[in-house]
């Protein structure tokens, strides 16, 4: 294995840096005052907020018959009033394949049908945040982070790992705990260089081990066994990949972090909270551009000591359910004012904010209750180049994945289609 | 169809009405025959007279064409997807449009019923495997219980994703999946457990266990008798302060800030706390800090905090045989006893705990029970533990306590230090109203219940050897101190590696070039040690890293068969022995197997089936038990829930966890009773399985202890059989209210195998009759009133209402209320009712009676399940032949439940690749 950094590889993961925005996060700075001359402008990120089960209908939907930016704000987005011309209501978009009452994340970026593959009784695609981090994480230290909450199966997620699915439809990862993610992105290794070299050079000759005994399983096996063991080494793929990378990132110390260390056992609202300063972290630092975030549904009721459960309050009724279903929405309708808030506050080095360059969706396949219609979707941040301000009702079943083919594209990434899409959405272009 | 009807109606019902389809399943079954899922063509008039207007081959309004679409909905997925369109479209109303005429709600009840439920058919048959098993991994039980049998260390396997994601069960290969962080956990899980694994080999030489006692009148009374001491002196503090401020408040100078302090607020007068909050604004009035207290506002309340507990620590303190141990408190003061050995004593293993104690003299039966686990430090109070890891019966008195022992396990990241407390909600805090009550009734609050005579830890116990061990004194690797044996030792190395792979690997080869990187990978790390060479603790570093990239290599995380799917073929012995064990234990094959599959005896049908029985009788069958049962009864929904401390205070973890061993113990009790455990018995039976716990929770006397046993019912008991158990019906409630609908969907799903069809999205939700107080009955009948609700709910509702005489907390009842105050309303519980076309029932016994009756179809469900689970694909129409043959065969021999897993072994398709 190579046992030093060689001068090509050296160069290019200067040249990434090179291309990084000199932000005013401390960490970058001396890279960016030894390379740029000219003002960088700063990079485009994606950030997905998925809730699982759905709203109360009669209080978060905008009167259908006021679009465009003269609307009025509903009860349940009346925490986001300080930020109405920030952000964008959409209605009248769906899933077209979705029939699962209770998955509110499991195809909400993906636009998959369950049944697509013959014999199988279970498929997905790859996820619209995927799609962006396979161009916009060429240059971070992360592809993409996912968040994600040890909520359990009850707070109307679906299957899945996190809101991300990979290119074969497999689930990605995600970190649920804040702390665990907090040391990742700035917890400095404090290993000499050398020895991480050593560590990846070892890391390397364990996947060359695993790779041949992988060969040696992989003879004899039927077709559809040759097919399992390839998301093995598919896997191995995977690490290599990101071995490459870490290499490329070997010389470059971690960013310093812009908050302090979170506290350990955070639950519900203040998870969520927190999660919401780590997104702005991650992003301000440039870490990573893309992220998701599959928020926890059962633990914020219990953190707002609200008894019903959460599939419970899904089911709304007027009385105790549907206060608590409201609540709920405040909730979320305040944390995300407040992460609106963070966005805005963080400057870019070219004056102007981590808002403007950032294509932020909030949502769920799950409109409410057990209707799959009418995905409620706010989109915010100036990354896509969308109308803000607006509340904009497209047809009835306008394919959701419109909206994401629409934030994608106005990111400025090369895609043609993705899911179901079956175009861009103009109303949303600004 | 005749509501008795047996598993081979359920399967006509189940695939379809074609006749020509009936026929051939009636008659001599023919493997070619192509299953369907049909739309009866009698809804044909009805799609003519309200659809045809628009949705005719002409116009084909929104592309569908209902003229020509096929009724066959499992042609292909284009139908079933257009079918699904026309469902979603009546489910939500959208169709018949409003302006158009509307099909009656019987007619549309009857489409939906069949419409909805064919298409789940027509996904089912659309899946289906076509008789493929997929490689699969070990799952994450499996790939615990593995790395014990292996290391001898109990891995945590939180960081591995659930294996479910999908559906279905998680030994089902097809829908398992492996991703780059999953395979970097195994490394990393598998080297912390090799490390422990050599830590416990070290502690080994240890002859003499550590004994730690604790003797709480030693540990808890001093703090308590202090706490009373400073309460003493608070209480001291405040009158002195008090004092000064009435005297304060007396003087003339005073007056106009009194008066002015009562405009503000009316309470603000002595002897109000309210007053004494705003001492300050006295002239002349005393300085709290001068009386020890940081503020005025500590001040003021420092008397009614006293107050709050002062009686109780009294009363407790004073409570006789205090002098040679202590009674547990709950809600306020020092609730846990701590058992915590010095710092570095501790090793990971095995250590017995002992108990002795006894109960206070008319203490409830509930309050009869301790929860061990690990203190709580989120905050300060002494009291609280992070979760329950098991729950005991203190069986003895006071006079004549006795002692109890359990077995903890301490891993290398165990927390050192645990607790135990009487039983409690999660929420501790959550008692207080009834202590509150409690004091108003005796003047100091709980009642003592359990008194704690000592505690004693002992340990590590010796352990039996893991196969590392095994494999180390075979392959013995001694690291060279001299540079000119290196070789030896690489050699040494390369034969224990080897041999450790193939244990590892279940007896298969693995590639000598994966060996040959292995031992690389080991001189790397040996020689990078600095030379450190005649150090143990580098040889056995440098070791840990090859044998855990052996505890993550496919060989031995995948169950592999080669195979060829145009030609299947027998398994040879070895494979045999890894389904069979893997299957009922959910662990690797021990030794006997091995050695008779070596021998090629294992497949012999008589040695197979005393293999079997073997497997069964042996404890390890716990596995199968708790992995499988969960998973076919659907059992996910009993932790869903907080239970509501108010209505349902004995619904603790401690009853949780005693309410799933019930099911898990009903079950094995059966799997191991041979030819007497009849399947059946699970629908209705004259005895139950519980411990000491549920026997209190039952009002069943004469059970003591933590162990599960078979006690007799009285004739008129509702317990006996799932129905009665109280974990059913935690799952059928919110943890609040009981579900009369999720027990009646379970009922079906579970019990009669006629599983409604999931719950479609976008019917619209009744919420006319939220704001009423309404029973349960009158709520639910709104169901009715819609062809898209009625549809299911005509076959789930009534059930769920015979259900009604179990809470949510599965305690026996007979009357329910709704509302609260004056608009509370209270009426006495009516469980008749009648099965959709099917037979009445007049209350909770005749519905479980019809149910029992069912046996057959309830054993074609388990079948399926069994199917499912053990040969790792999701059942399917190709399983149809197999079903029948299981579901016969273990009729010949009463429904035993060893019947049906001899009958599934015994098939080609277990046996087969």
């Amino acid at each position: 294995m190579k046992s030093q950094i060689n001068r090509r590889h050296f160069l290019r993961g200067t040249g990434a840096l090179i291309a990084l925005p000199a932000l005013e996060s401390i960490g970058f700075r001396r890279f960016a005052s030894a390379a740029a001359t000219a003002p960088i402008a700063p990079p485009k990120r994606m950030v997905f907020l998925g809730m699982g089960f759905g709203v109360t209908k009669e209080t978060w939907f905008p009167d259908t018959s006021q679009t465009g930016a003269d609307y009025v704000l509903p009860q349940g987005l009346a925490p986001l009033a300080r930020h109405k011309a920030d952000f964008t209501v959409v209605q009248g978009c769906s899933n077209r394949f979705s029939n699962e009452a209770h998955w509110g994340s499991t195809y909400w970026l993906t636009g998959a049908n369950r049944y697509a593959i013959p014999g199988q009784s279970m498929s997905n695609s790859i996820s619209a945040d995927q799609v962006a981090a396979q161009q916009l994480g060429k240059d971070t230290r992360f592809s993409s982070i996912q968040l994600e909450s040890a909520d359990g199966s009850g707070s109307g997620h679906g299957p899945g790992l996190s809101l991300a699915w990979d290119e074969r439809g497999k689930p990605v990862a995600g970190f649920e705990d804040p702390v665990r993610l907090f040391h990742k992105l700035f917890s400095a290794d404090d290993l000499p260089l050398e020895q991480r070299q050593a560590a990846i050079a070892k890391n390397r000759s364990v996947l060359d081990a695993v790779l041949t005994e992988a060969k040696r399983v992989q003879r004899g096996l039927t077709k559809t066994d040759n097919d399992k063991i390839d998301e093995y080494f598919q896997g191995i793929r995977d690490i290599e990949t990101r071995l490459n990378k870490d290499e490329d990132w070997l010389n470059v110390p971690k960013v310093e972090s812009p908050m302090d260390e979170p506290k350990q056992g955070l639950k519900g609202r203040d998870e969520i909270k927190v999660m919401y300063d780590l997104i702005v972290a991650a992003l301000q630092t440039d870490s990573t551009r893309v992220m998701t975030y599959r928020m926890p549904g059962q633990s914020l009721l219990t953190s707002m000591d609200i008894n019903p459960s959460a599939h419970n309050v899904s089911h709304y009724a007027p009385g105790e359910r549907l206060e608590a279903s409201k609540a709920r929405d405040k909730a979320h309708a305040e944390m995300l004012a407040g992460l609106i808030d963070k966005l805005k506050a963080t400057k870019e080095v070219d004056g102007s904010s981590l808002f403007d360059h950032v294509a932020l969706a909030f949502g769920s396949n799950i409109s409410s209750i057990h209707y799959l219609d009418n995905c409620p979707t706010i989109l915010a941040g100036g990354g896509a180049n969308l109308k803000l301000g607006q509340h904009v009702v497209l047809p009835k079943d306008t394919p959701l994945c419109n909206v994401w083919l629409t934030m994608l594209r106005g990111m400025g990434l090369d895609v043609e289609r993705h899911g179901d899409s079956s175009g861009v959405v103009k109303e949303l272009r600004a | 169809m005749g509501f008795l009807g047996n598993a081979e109606m359920q399967m006509r019902y189940k695939f379809g009405y074609a006749t020509c389809i009936l026929i051939g399943w009636l008659g001599s079954f023919a493997q070619a025959t192509l299953p369907e899922a049909r739309l009866p063509e009698s809804h044909l008039a009805l799609f003519e007279k309200y659809c045809y207007e628009c949705h005719d081959s002409v116009i084909e309004e929104g592309e569908v064409d209902l003229e020509t679409i096929s009724f066959n909905l499992s042609e292909n997925l284009e139908t079933a997807e257009t079918w699904q369109k026309v469902l979603n479209a009546l489910n939500s109303g959208e169709m018949p449009p409003d302006d158009e005429p509307q099909i009656p709600n019987l007619e549309k009840t009857g489409l939906l019923d069949d419409l909805s439920n064919e298409l789940a058919g027509a996904r089912k048959i659309l899946s289906d495997s076509g008789g493929k098993i997929t490689m699969r991994r070990l799952n994450r039980r499996e790939y615990q219980n593995t790395m014990r049998e292996l290391l001898g260390v109990e891995v945590d396997v939180n960081a591995l994703p659930e294996d479910n994601a999908g559906s279905g069960f998680d030994t089902d290969g097809s829908s398992q999946f492996i991703s780059s962080d999953q395979i970097e956990q195994y490394l990393k899980i598998g080297r912390k457990a090799v490390i422990e694994a050599f830590q416990r080999r070290a502690n080994a030489g240890f002859s003499r266990p550590m004994v730690f006692r604790i003797e709480p009148e030693d540990t808890v009374n001093p703090v308590l008798r202090n706490e009373i001491k400073e309460l003493d002196d608070q209480r001291a503090r405040f009158l002195a302060w008090k004092a000064g401020v009435d005297r304060a408040a007396a003087a003339p100078e005073n007056k106009e800030v009194l008066a002015e302090l009562r405009k503000k607020n009316p309470k603000n007068v002595p002897p109000n706390v309210e007053f004494y909050r705003n001492a300050e604004l006295l002239k002349g009035a005393p300085n709290p800090k001068d009386y020890g207290f940081r503020d005025v506002g500590r001040a003021a309340f420092s008397n009614s905090s006293t107050d709050r507990v002062y009686t109780y620590y009294k009363h407790y303190i004073e409570l006789p045989h205090n002098d040679r141990g202590t009674y547990l408190k709950t809600t306020w003061g020092t609730g846990r006893i701590l058992i915590k050995p010095p710092v570095g004593t501790w090793l990971p293993g095995s250590y017995k705990l002992r108990i002795n104690a006894g109960i206070a003299e008319g203490a409830p039966s509930f309050r009869h029970f301790i929860q061990l686990g690990h203190p709580q430090r989120e905050n300060h109070l002494k009291s609280g533990i992070t979760g329950v890891i098991s729950t005991h019966h203190i069986t003895g008195t006071i006079e004549a306590p006795e002692m109890l022992e359990t077995e903890i396990v301490v891993g290398a990241d165990t927390i050192r230090e645990f607790a135990i407390q009487e039983r409690q909600p999660a929420k501790g805090t959550a008692l207080s109203k009834i202590y509150h009550a409690d004091k108003a009734k005796n003047g100091y609050g709980h009642t003592p219940s359990i008194w704690i005579d000592w505690i004693e830890l002992e340990g590590p116990i010796a352990q039996s050897e893991t196969l590392l061990d095994q494999t180390l004194t075979q392959y013995p690797v001694i690291n060279s101190t001299s540079s000119h044996t290196v070789r030896t030792e690489l050699d040494a190395v390369r034969e224990f590696l080897t041999a450790f792979a193939r244990v590892a690997m279940r007896h298969t080869e693995p590639a000598e070039a994966f060996i040959d990187q292995l031992v690389a990978i080991y001189e790397k790390e040996r020689t990078g040690g600095e030379l450190l060479r005649i150090n143990w603790n580098v040889l056995e570093d440098a070791i840990a890293s090859p044998i855990s990239i052996i505890l993550a290599s496919p060989g031995f995380l995948y169950l592999n068969e080669p195979g060829d799917e145009a030609a299947s073929r027998s398994l040879n012995d070895r494979e045999l022995a890894v389904r069979l064990a893997y299957f009922l234990w959910s662990a690797p094959p021990d030794a006997t197997l091995f050695a008779l599959a070596e021998r090629n005896q294992l497949s012999k049908p008589k040695i197979l089936r005393q293999q079997i029985d073997r497997m069964i009788a042996d404890s390890w069958s716990d596995e199968f038990v708790s992995g499988f049962v969960p998973q076919w009864l659907d059992m996910e929904r009993l932790d869903f829930f907080q239970f509501d401390v108010k209505l349902h205070r004995e619904f603790d973890e401690s009853t949780r966890a005693s309410a799933r061993q019930e099911v898990y113990q009903s079950f094995s009790y059966l799997l191991r009773n041979g030819d007497k455990g009849p399947l059946g018995n699970l629908l209705n039976s004259d005895y139950v399985l519980i411990d000491g716990l549920l026997a209190a929770y039952y009002g069943i006397d004469g059970v003591t202890g933590d162990a599960f046993r078979k006690v007799a019912l009285p004739a008129n008991s509702p317990r006996g059989g799932l129905l009665g158990m109280t974990a059913i019906h935690a799952m059928g409630s919110d943890g609040v209210n009981s579900s009369p609908v999720e027990r009646g969907a379970w009922a079906l799903r579970h019990l009669l195998n006629d599983p409604p069809p999931p719950a479609p999205p976008n019917v619209p939700q009744i919420s006319r009759l939220n704001d009423q107080v309404l029973t349960t009955r009158e709520r639910l009948s709104a169901h009715m009133e819609e062809a898209q609700c009625a549809s299911c709910h005509r076959k789930i509702d009534p059930i769920g209402f015979g259900l009604e005489n179990f809470n949510a907390a599965g305690k026996w009842r007979t009357q329910e209320s709704d509302g609260e105050g004056k608009r509370k309303k209270v009426w006495d519980i009516d469980a008749s009712g009648a099965f959709h076309k099917g037979p009445a029932f007049g209350d909770y016994y005749e519905l479980r009676e019809l149910i029992a009756q069912r046996e057959g179809d309830f054993a074609r469900g388990f079948v399926e399940h069994l199917i499912g689970y053990a040969l790792g694909r999701p059942f399917g129409f190709t399983d149809e032949d197999l079903a029948i043959e299981i579901v016969s065969s273990a009729k010949k021999e009463e429904n035993a439940v060893s019947a049906f897993i001899h009958a599934l072994v015994r098939s080609e398709a277990f046996q087969k690749k």
